[in-house]
């Protein structure tokens, strides 16, 4: 607050000290312009203050433009599903990531249909799930971290701890787990196949991108001994 | 039960004609992605058990694309053949009606070339399995089988039904250009010329059907959909006394009943999808269309 003070006074002097400043003594110029002597009186009452603003005008406020957001209430919002295409997106095109989830979400539905189809007894066509939100939700919920890795400097040198963190970060991590395994450059199958294989295979506990966060959880177990630096 | 009501108004006229005059033709017309080809796959099953001989062209704007094997007609200088659209005609031809055609034989000699022709009194499965080996002739065997259609529907032997999707594709211009300089007109293809007789003919026996679509415009030019603009004057001259069929969109009661059968078959899956409420933001949703129903379905 010491540097802000400063820098008032030195900016008044400036503005004070850059009128045009005349060398003869003889010059009528104002110099330093007086400043009890220039006041405006104050208002003192009702009338003078309505005659100063004589049309009704309402001052012209600043509009504050909202920030965009997807919500609505209609039966196809979902927030997690709003969240995934939100980081799945590239370069601003909302449009297309919607459309490929789309395509996910339909291909989900034919495969767990078939299933269903093909199983015979109750029991088995019990256990089959269909809906693909169900499907999305539980897939999510398997990538979940529990812990996470925070690099804290101490003494000179930056050691891995593993660490509690909010719900929202975890949400962050386990759909940057499941883009992650899926989205290589040498891929010549459209990316809804891909993510609809991986989504089922999440939802049972099965392939990479669970994969992954087992290997988080193994390296959160080798740096425990460094847990009590969460503390300085 | 899922029919339309304009496929039960075909099957009623089918069943009174008067099957002594020339031919009938029927025109389907509708906006996008109304129905019209499930109407015609309705009465197409119809007419299957009653025993009739089915021609089918299912998309005849295949004929107009770009890159086709197009070669120069032999009888004819200005025509232009199709070997290959030709040849699948006839194969899908064999297929659907093999049954049926087993005891008929042509009646005259057909000429493809000079050394080659086909004798008179040959069952017709010959006449089309030879246009399937022999690329070259097919579109010639095309014509030949016609002509015998014709002969048989007049003699009281077989029933024929004529089904064309996208009629309005014959009045176009095609992509592709002659020796990569004059650009070829639909009228100036051989398929399109025998078309065009078969269905200005005097058979007994007979009923077209066709269909205006506006999928054969450009992605920018499909708003229209009433015959009058997408076939042209000269289109509605060349079929001039025709039945014209609508086909229009979704009713309240054929909503309600689709979005059951959806239901039943596990298509809608959401809970809040299968409330009142639920049901009442669909039918906003889609607008009466049966396409955009089925599209706007897929993430619930």
């Amino acid at each position: 607050m010491a540097l802000c003070k400063g820098k008032t006074i030195y900016h008044t002097l400036l503005g004070i000290y850059k009128q045009h400043i005349s060398t003869s003594y003889f010059s009528t110029n104002k110099v330093l312009s007086n400043m009890y002597k220039d006041r405006v009186p104050s208002v003192q009452s009702i009338e003078e203050l309505n005659a100063l603003c004589i049309d009704d005008k309402p001052v012209e406020k600043k509009i504050r433009i909202p920030a965009k957001s997807e919500f609505s209430s209609a039966v196809t919002y979902d927030p997690i599903v709003q969240k995934f295409i939100n980081i799945l997106m590239r370069d601003g095109k909302k449009e297309k990531t919607r459309e490929i989830i789309e395509q996910v979400l339909e291909n989900i539905k034919m495969k767990q249909i078939e299933n269903y189809h093909k199983a015979t007894t109750d029991a088995e066509k019990a256990m089959v799930v269909t809906d693909p939100l169900k499907v999305f939700h539980g897939a999510v919920e398997n990538c979940k971290p529990l812990l996470i890795l925070k690099t804290i400097v101490k003494g000179g040198s930056g050691y891995r701890v593993p660490v509690y963190c909010h719900e929202r970060r975890r949400l962050r991590v386990g759909i940057n787990f499941i883009i992650k395994t899926c989205d290589t450059r040498k891929r010549k199958v459209p990316l809804s196949t891909v993510l609809a294989t991986e989504i089922l295979q999440a939802y049972n506990n099965e392939g990479n991108a669970v994969g992954k966060k087992h290997q988080l959880h193994k390296e959160c177990e080798a740096q425990r001994a460094f847990a009590h630096y969460r503390w300085k | 039960i899922l029919i339309r009501r304009p496929a039960l108004e075909v099957m009623d006229i089918l069943k009174r004609l008067n099957y002594n005059y020339p031919l009938t033709r029927f025109l389907l017309y509708g906006e996008m992605n109304a129905g019209k080809k499930f109407t015609m796959t309705h009465i197409m099953h119809y007419c299957r058990s009653q025993n009739w001989v089915l021609l089918t062209v299912p998309w005849a704007n295949e004929w107009n694309c770009k890159r086709l094997d197009v070669s120069f007609n032999h009888h004819k200088e200005s025509l232009f053949d199709l070997p290959v659209h030709s040849k699948i005609l006839l194969e899908d031809f064999l297929l659907k009606n093999m049954s049926l055609i087993k005891e008929f034989t042509t009646s005259t000699t057909y000429e493809f070339s000079e050394h080659e022709a086909s004798e008179q009194g040959i069952p017709l499965t010959d006449l089309i399995s030879f246009g399937i080996t022999r690329m070259k002739f097919a579109n010639d065997v095309v014509g030949a089988l016609l002509k015998e259609l014709q002969i048989l529907a007049n003699n009281d032997k077989i029933k024929l039904l004529v089904t064309i999707r996208g009629i309005n594709s014959f009045w176009r211009k095609t992509g592709q250009k002659k020796e990569k300089v004059q650009e070829i007109h639909a009228q100036q293809l051989t398929l399109v010329n025998q078309f065009m007789e078969l269905l200005q003919s005097d058979t007994k026996n007979a009923v077209a059907m066709c269909s205006t679509e506006s999928w054969v415009n450009d992605v920018t030019d499909r708003k229209s959909y009433l015959p009058t603009e997408l076939m042209g004057k000269e289109g509605v001259d060349f079929l001039e006394p025709f039945l014209p069929i609508e086909v229009p969109k979704y009713g309240n009661a054929e909503l309600q009943s689709v979005m059951d059968y959806y239901i039943d078959r596990r298509w809608i899956q959401a809970p809040e999808a299968k409330t009142l409420d639920g049901r009442a933001q669909i039918k906003f949703l889609s607008g009466h269309n049966p396409y955009q129903l089925y599209r706007v379905c897929v993430p619930l």
